[in-house]
């Protein structure tokens, strides 16, 4: 089976954010997603007061940047590589408050599409 | 300075009895280590056992180190620059040793994070705004100052950001978080000895930054009110960074959901620090009660 578009998969992403925002709380920020390679792009997570959400594109100033290739991101959300691990590897470069870019972990257990 | 008017070991001597002098004399003595000669093999093995939750907990740590003795190691010249001009021979004599033991901590430092396989991760993630102000800012400005004047303010300014606050409060309070982490969980025992060798040299480090303060605040109310001001307004920036710190550490505890030696109390740390901050300040404040710097000169020789 192909492989979903990384578009898509940020807004299977915003879908699920959206279906079910209450394990969000403590998580407030906005993330943004620098994906490079193939299917590279530029997407924000938002989560504030009022739940969270995915774009493609900016919409505000990012809290923590997070540099990463679509392949070791779709590891991310597959569960084959935590954040922590992909910034110890080099994998992943943060930009910004890294406490926020930890917390990633945790919403994406929570609310990755396994692809 | 221009020329040499006359040379203190001609017409006299070295005043052997001068409190930088023997600093001098005991970095002579004891700061004789040898970051190469550290074994961080065991240490190397630690790192690979860890895993990556846990691995994290060093890096802020590691990453506010690095910076802050490779800046130390640049910004140190133009104090020396600044006693050599006043004819302070004593003074000059010590920070010959000063300026070598800087540059073997950015070596410590950087051999570790070679053996443990991280020299080219960029850690700059960690180094917020306030660690931006003290270390990036305020120390080289401070410093630097000091190349076209050597007013008592400007050597104050300087020691104060120098020696008080990223020697006296940061760097203390950051041996202090790696002993409480490290030690308490049986790791790294060759970062661990690099940093009781380091902590022995900043000890004298922080001693010369206390006289050269002192012996201008003595009997004199507005250049104590130069130190207490500057140390406040660094202060609020030094207490951020350490919470920063802190916050981050019980974050990253959270993603550790295994059984782990890696624990933090934040509590400690953050008291360990506030403790540094009332020290320095004790330190300079009882000399206020000398009429003069040659009356305080004359208490401690
Ligand atoms: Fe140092
Ligand atoms: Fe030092």
């Amino acid at each position: 089976m192909a492989k979903p578009a990384m578009k898509t998969v940020f807004q299977m992403i915003d879908a699920a954010l959206k279906l079910d925002p209450e394990k969000l709380e403590g998580s407030e920020g906005v993330y943004q997603f620098n994906i490079t390679g193939e299917d590279s792009g530029t997407y924000q997570m938002i989560i504030d007061e009022n739940g969270g959400k995915a774009i493609e594109g900016t919409e505000k100033d990012p809290n923590c940047t997070l540099t990463i290739s679509d392949e070791d991101y779709r590891d991310m959300l597959a569960g084959a590589l935590n954040p922590t691990e992909a910034f110890m590897s080099g994998k992943l470069t943060i930009e910004g408050d890294i406490g926020l870019a930890l917390k990633l972990q945790g919403i994406l257990d929570e609310y990755a599409p396994r692809v | 300075m221009v020329h040499h008017e006359s040379f203190q070991t001609v017409k006299g001597s070295i005043n052997w009895d001068d409190p930088m002098y023997k600093l001098y004399e005991k970095a002579k003595k004891i700061g004789t280590w040898n970051p190469a000669d550290i074994d961080f093999s065991q240490d190397a093995k630690d790192f690979q056992s860890l895993r990556d939750e846990e691995r994290i907990t060093a890096l802020p740590l590691v990453s506010a180190f690095s910076a802050g003795e490779e800046a130390v190691t640049l910004d140190i010249l133009p104090m020396m620059h600044a006693m050599a001009n006043q004819g302070r021979l004593e003074d000059t004599m010590y920070l010959t040793t000063f300026v070598h033991e800087e540059a073997k901590h950015t070596e410590m430092f950087a051999r570790w994070q070679k053996a443990v396989g991280i020299a080219n991760l960029d850690l700059s993630v960690f180094h917020t705004d306030s660690y931006k102000k003290i270390f990036y800012e305020e120390l080289p400005e401070s410093m630097n100052r000091l190349l076209t004047d050597d007013s008592p303010e400007a050597v104050i300014r300087a020691a104060t950001v120098y020696n008080m606050v990223v020697e006296g409060i940061l760097a203390e309070s950051g041996y202090n978080a790696f002993r409480e982490i490290f030690r308490k969980a049986g790791l790294f025992p060759g970062l661990l000895k690099g940093i009781d060798y380091l902590n022995m040299d900043e000890g004298r480090h922080i001693q010369f930054g206390i006289y050269t303060i002192q012996r201008l605040v003595a009997g004199n109310d507005e250049n104590y009110k130069i130190f207490n001001d500057y140390i406040d307004e660094l202060w609020v920036h030094a207490y951020d960074f350490i919470n920063y710190l802190t916050d981050l550490a019980v974050q990253q505890e959270k993603l550790i959901t295994y059984e782990s030696k890696v624990k933090v109390d934040p509590n400690l740390l953050k008291s360990f620090a506030e403790r540094q901050y009332k020290i320095r300040k004790s330190k300079i404040d009882r000399v206020r009660k000398y009429e003069s710097a040659e009356e305080l000169e004359r208490a401690i020789q």
